[in-house]
């Protein structure tokens, strides 16, 4: 499966037709299209939050939160928030947020926050909205993606959905964590991949935590574990893994 | 904007969603890790199996179905199913002339039923 990059150039007319759909933008107050166009190149907004509209507005009876944030300091950012007022309860909020910012040469997003309610869970939803995502990113030559794994398993379900750990200190408290929950001939296995990957990779920022994660007995450590993770979309097993299950 | 009270992070069954959406079997997940490790020198064959629990055989299976597929991929869409088998069969016997003509002294007993075959399957004496 390959996804071809198309080119877009976002109007003026467009920006308007964004805050038809109920998008506040906040931050730049005017020539957004300007600034998008020259910070985020290819990046069809009004497609994207159109689409994204379509598949979240849907699941929630209550009025939404639609905000673009544009900043311009330090470096260039794009944030899109969409919520409920009640965003923060776990059964029935929604909540979808998106940032992308400048990391030095390379354009990354952080998948902020993505919660559903309990009612929409499992309905393909999330699937959709990363179908939407990637090809953004692709249009936007978006380097890499970034998560936090943290809370409620995620710890272990994002480092099986092949995001590899950016942070070594992270990596090594989950070892730490490990030596005293495991038998020895469990840790040795665990140790070993640790210790392979950081002596081939001192200042390595994308431990392959997958390698744990597929480990029987790693399971439970991993889901109350709290990592940040990457995809680094220009590498090409990381990002092929990836693809595999946003596109079947 | 808002601000969470709770740490905003990716919901853990969103990427749940994802895994189970996904074309990837629990065992092929598996053996594309075991594969992982054996390439970045993290384990042994016998060790990775046995730690990831996967049999010799389904890791064989899992290797074999990725051959293959990186095969089907060479082709263009339009070719025919024929075609197809006969350019197989055609790199299977290359496959085996590199790697055993030289230890195995009856090698080309198999590379001419490879041969064979493929004659028949051009010939449509064997049906695909």
């Amino acid at each position: 499966m390959t996804i071809k990059p198309q080119t877009h150039s976002l109007t003026s007319i467009e920006v308007t037709e964004i805050k038809s759909l109920g998008f506040l933008f906040q931050g730049i107050s005017a020539f957004q299209d300007e600034f998008i166009n020259t910070h985020f190149a290819n990046c069809n907004l009004l497609l994207f939050l159109n689409q994204i509209d379509v598949i979240l507005s849907p699941v929630c009876n209550s009025s939404i939160n639609k905000y673009i944030h544009l900043n311009n300091s330090p470096l260039p950012e794009l944030s899109i928030q969409y919520f409920t007022d009640n965003y923060d309860d776990e059964n029935n909020g929604l909540a979808l947020s998106r940032i992308f910012f400048w990391q030095g040469e390379e354009l990354v997003v952080k998948h902020d926050y993505f919660r559903l309610p309990a009612s929409s869970r499992n309905k393909g939803i999330a699937k959709k909205i990363f179908q939407a995502s990637l090809q953004q990113y692709i249009n936007m030559d978006v380097k890499k993606i970034l998560v936090h794994a943290a809370l409620n398993d995620g710890g272990y379900v994002w480092a099986r959905n092949y995001f590899a750990a950016i942070n070594r200190d992270e990596i090594k408290q989950i070892l730490d964590d490990a030596q005293s929950k495991l038998t020895s001939v469990q840790f040795w296995a665990v140790e070993r991949i640790y210790h392979n990957y950081y002596q081939k990779n001192p200042t390595g920022m994308a431990f392959p935590i997958v390698k744990w994660a597929e480990l029987p007995f790693m399971k439970d450590i991993l889901r109350g574990s709290n990592w940040h993770g990457v995809i680094d979309l220009q590498d090409r097993e990381q990002f092929t893994n990836f693809i595999l299950y946003v596109f079947k | 904007m808002f601000s969470s009270k709770s740490i905003p992070t990716e919901a853990a069954y969103i990427g749940d969603e994802l895994i189970q959406d996904q074309q990837l079997s629990d065992l092929d997940r598996k053996c594309l890790v075991v594969r992982q490790t054996l390439q970045d020198g993290d384990f042994t064959l016998d060790e990775a199996l046995s730690l990831y629990e996967v049999s010799k055989t389904d890791f064989e299976s899992f290797i074999a179905k990725n051959v293959i597929a990186e095969l089907h991929s060479t082709f263009p869409q339009m070719q025919s199913s024929k075609l197809q088998a006969v350019f197989t069969i055609e790199v299977l016997a290359s496959i085996y002339k590199n790697l055993f003509s030289s230890i195995d002294k009856r090698s080309m007993y198999i590379l001419q039923h490879l041969q064979n075959l493929s004659r028949e399957i051009e010939e449509d004496k064997v049906l695909l």
